[in-house]
């Protein structure tokens, strides 16, 4: 019976775990033969984190979002902010902060924003988003405008990480990172696999159909509102000890889009799709920046031309290459 | 006979100068079956819209387990077990069959918002999606997505998820309009066989003439928002208003 | 500030944001998208204009001030429309019925391309063309200078729109555009060539959004970034307005620029804060808008 429950390509906790593995083994390899490029595996994890919690929004409950950078904003001036005015260095009552703070905010603004659905939805998000971003740059006595904040080393787990050398700190850090990232992917497997998880697929299927049976559409789109501002929040504060530095940007317009173009460059309607979106977008773009300044351009065309010709991103390709190996030989069963 | 469980009592509704339903009263028992015909534009659908919750009568009053439920709106109609489906098939077409009658089973245990267990861990939810697909005949296609049925299956999905709200009353309207001539029969003999099985009670609008008369066992004719007749299919097919007006001696 | 200057100033940026406010709804009426490049085709004609008018114009005719008045705006609607045609309208007709999700994220797709554009033609710094501006000249109003070119911009987005209203109202064109924007079928239940249709309306719409660019940029300067501070702005007005409706589009632009030379008298800080509250409230109040509701 249970079978007819039927789970896409990497919806499983064996399927998490390799994951979380090939991360972890994947730094000291990078660190061995391209050590310009290791960072960014932490990036990468970072940002799925924050693709993983859009796509809870986006792929599961249909609900397109052009303002998730709002999040990451919270999330990074949260430490930002408790740094500079506290003086607090230990990351995790920020971590909490932050998430608690990115839960608030969805709950404040959710009620409203997702009455109307669809292109309300999408714009009044943006608009969230650049209203914030105005406020970090026009109070700047509080937030350093352009110049942004400082971060310095912060505390991991009650440690003082102050004075090792600055590559052992990022290895910590992404393995630090990595544990988080895991346990964010199993709570998500968890959500996804719920009762909360299928009726949010109702809801994004029809959602006149799911209130006729009884499911309160919008008391469940703002659990799914909050849950994944909750993933951006915390995306976002985890950013900001390694670009050692919050400014407008990480809150700008164009963060939104980023994440966005994550999601479905892995797979929308896959759980894991948006933590390979966000890997391999990480890499893209740090290559591409050290050939072009034309990023935007080339990202736009790229958006484009994944919207049209894959639409459903990496994920099915692999997916479907799975099934035409299943038919040819016979032999691969999907794990579910 | 004791308390019915629906009493439809002098029932008006007009749009602008339109009667689409004029003085309507019957009453339904508890585990009754009901057919409404009618030709089109007799009131039906705007009747079943009355009694579901959609629509807010002009006058007369609506009483469902004794209480009187005239005011209240869908949300509220649909908690104390009056549900209905359309005309128009709607099921959620990514998730499959067994996943579509989980979600409703779980919004009907109050489970929809639970986020920190996985649904087929709930025996309760898979032991009442397992016995739904039973009942409705369902069973061989329960890990199908909706698009890969056949169009009396899709139709049987939708029931069914009404269904699983364990309704004390369900209201089709039209169940078997867009399935295929040939598999009309057998997707009536379902619903019903499921409906019989659970004692649910229930409303079918139909306009199938040779349908009706093969299951009904009360069918209520309607013409220009009124009851033309009431009483069972030999009755009804007696009334000669009926015959002119429905069936025009075919069925003489 | 004196009342004359604040309702001038508030009627020369809301007939900027009409012209961006109507194409987006002229595009929502017949196609049902929100694009979210509209707003870079605006500062599109901004730049095309300022270079037209510094490179071109005035290095070989002076500041002559009829040549500044209709060369510089004429090149770069032209312009706007040869980009419209070239990237914006293949887009829009192919994303039409693929569902709101692909629309935006296609449309944003062609945001982010255009920005990069300007980067590349025009550089990363800003750039203004003031001629048209000073050559004009100010008057005196409740004693104080106020430029005439102001008084231009209103006048002539006032003929503008009665001409669009004429169009809408008192045309066989406007008939089918009322007719299809309430029901994206009737287009064709009417026998109408329903692509050459939709590459009019689309290709109206750029023309406008770049007129609002051209007429924009001799008081200002133009710079990375400035299509999505308009595309906020005017999707405040159009929710403000009333989705999809030319009613909407004056009315929308009106109330936000009010509202908005208002705050930054006020309190500039909070400018999109309070036109978000205000949208939000229509919203709340009357989900159609305020002039909306009844299509083109």
């Amino acid at each position: 019976m249970v079978e007819a429950f039927r789970r896409e390509l990497g919806n499983s906790l064996a399927a998490i775990a390799i994951l979380v593995a090939v991360l972890g083994v994947a730094y000291p390899i990078l660190r061995f033969i391209a050590p310009g490029y290791a960072i960014y595996l932490t990036y990468g994890v970072i940002w799925s984190i924050a693709a993983l919690g859009f796509n809870l929004l986006y792929g599961y409950t249909g609900l397109l979002s052009f303002g998730h950078a709002t999040f990451i904003g919270i999330g990074a001036y949260t430490v930002g902010l408790t740094m500079k005015y506290l003086g607090l260095r230990e990351l995790e009552p920020m971590l909490v902060t932050a998430m608690v703070a990115s839960a608030a905010l969805a709950l404040a603004v959710g009620p409203v924003v997702l009455r109307y659905g669809g292109i309300f939805f999408a714009i009044f998000m943006l608009a969230i988003g650049q209203i914030l971003w105005g406020f970090y740059l026009k109070f700047y006595h509080v937030t350093g405008g352009t110049d942004g904040i400082k971060i310095g080393r912060v505390e991991l787990l009650g440690f003082d990480l102050g004075r090792i050398d600055y590559l052992t700190y990022l290895t910590i850090y992404h393995y630090y990172v990595l544990a988080i990232a895991a346990i964010a992917y199993i709570v998500m497997w968890y959500i996804v696999n719920s009762p909360l998880g299928y009726s949010l697929k109702a809801i994004r299927d029809n959602e006149v159909r799911a209130r006729a049976l009884g499911i309160d559409t919008l008391q469940l789109k703002l659990i799914a509102f909050t849950i994944s501002a909750v993933y951006t929040g915390l995306a976002g504060a985890l950013l900001a000890p390694l670009t050692r530095l919050v400014s407008p940007e990480l809150a700008y317009w164009f963060v939104s889009g980023k994440i966005v173009f994550m999601t479905i460059l892995g797979g929308a309607s896959y759980l894991i799709g948006p933590i390979v979106g966000a890997i391999i977008y990480t890499y893209l773009e740090s290559i591409a920046m050290g050939y072009t300044i034309y990023w935007y351009l080339l990202l736009g065309i790229l958006i484009i031309a994944v919207m049209i010709l894959s639409p459903r991103g990496l994920m099915s390709l692999a997916d479907s290459l799975l099934t035409r190996a299943r038919l040819r030989w016979g032999v691969w069963q999907r794990p579910s | 006979m004791a308390e019915a469980l629906l009493r439809v009592d002098g029932v008006y509704k007009y749009f602008g100068g339109v009667r689409a339903v004029d003085g309507v009263s019957f009453s339904l028992g508890w585990g009754e079956r009901l057919f409404i015909v009618g030709p089109n534009g007799a009131g039906k659908t705007t009747l079943v819209n009355l009694i579901s919750g959609y629509l807010k009568p002009d006058r007369g009053r609506i009483l469902f387990k004794g209480e009187d439920v005239t005011a209240l709106g869908l949300a509220e109609r649909v908690r104390r077990g009056i549900a209905r489906s359309f005309q128009l098939v709607t099921v959620f077409d990514n998730l499959t069959v067994a996943e579509n009658i989980a979600v409703s089973v779980a919004s009907r245990l109050g489970r929809s918002r639970v986020a920190y267990r996985t649904l087929t861990s709930y025996r309760d939810v898979v032991e009442e999606v397992e016995r739904i697909l039973e009942v409705f005949e369902l069973t061989d296609v329960a890990s199908k997505y909706p698009t890969e049925l056949s169009q009396g299956d899709r139709k049987i999905l939708d029931v069914a998820l009404t269904f699983a709200l364990k309704p004390s009353l369900i209201i089709l309207d039209e169940p078997t309009s867009g399935v295929a001539t040939k598999d009309k029969h057998s997707v009536m003999e379902r619903l019903i066989k499921a409906f019989d099985v659970t004692g649910v009670s229930s409303i079918i609008v139909e306009h199938d003439m040779d349908i009706v008369f093969r299951y009904a066992r009360r069918v209520v004719a309607m013409h220009e928002g009124r009851v033309l007749a009431d009483g069972d299919p030999a009755s009804v097919r007696g009334n000669e208003e009926v015959r002119r007006i429905l069936l025009g001696g075919v069925y003489a | 500030m004196a009342l004359p200057i604040y309702v001038l100033d508030t009627l020369f940026y809301s007939s900027l944001l009409f012209l961006i406010i109507a194409g987006l709804n002229l595009i929502y009426g017949i196609l049902r998208v929100v694009n979210l490049a509209h707003a870079s085709l605006f500062t599109f004609g901004a730049y095309a204009t300022a270079w037209i008018t510094t490179s071109l114009i005035v290095p070989r005719l002076g500041e002559n001030l009829l040549a500044l008045m209709v060369l510089p705006l004429v090149l770069a609607v032209i312009l706007v429309i040869l980009v419209s045609l070239a990237l914006v309208t293949p887009l829009l007709r192919y994303s039409q019925g693929r569902g709101d999700a692909f629309q935006l994220i296609v449309t944003f797709g062609l945001l982010i391309i255009f920005e990069d554009l300007f980067k590349l033609i025009w550089g990363p710094h800003p750039v203004s063309a003031y001629n048209l501006f000073f050559q004009m000249g100010f008057i005196d109003i409740a004693g104080l200078r106020y430029p005439v070119y102001k008084f231009y911009v209103i006048l002539l987005t006032a003929i503008l729109a009665l001409a669009l209203w004429y169009v809408t109202y008192r045309t066989a064109f406007g008939l089918v555009l009322r007719a299809s924007s309430m029901d994206p079928h009737m287009a064709t239940a009417l026998g109408l060539n329903t692509s050459r249709f939709l590459f009019i309306v689309i290709v109206l719409a750029s023309a406008l959004a770049g007129l609002g660019g051209s007429l924009y940029i001799p008081v200002a300067s133009v710079q990375l970034g400035l299509s999505t501070e308009f595309l906020v702005i005017a999707f405040v007005g159009m929710v403000i307005g009333g989705l999809g409706s030319f009613v909407g589009a004056v009315v929308g632009s009106l109330i936000v620029s009010s509202l908005r030379t208002l705050t930054l008298i006020v309190f500039p800080e909070l400018e999109l804060v309070v036109l978000y509250l205000v949208a939000v409230i229509v919203l709340l109040w009357k989900p159609e808008g305020i002039g909306g509701g009844r299509g083109w």
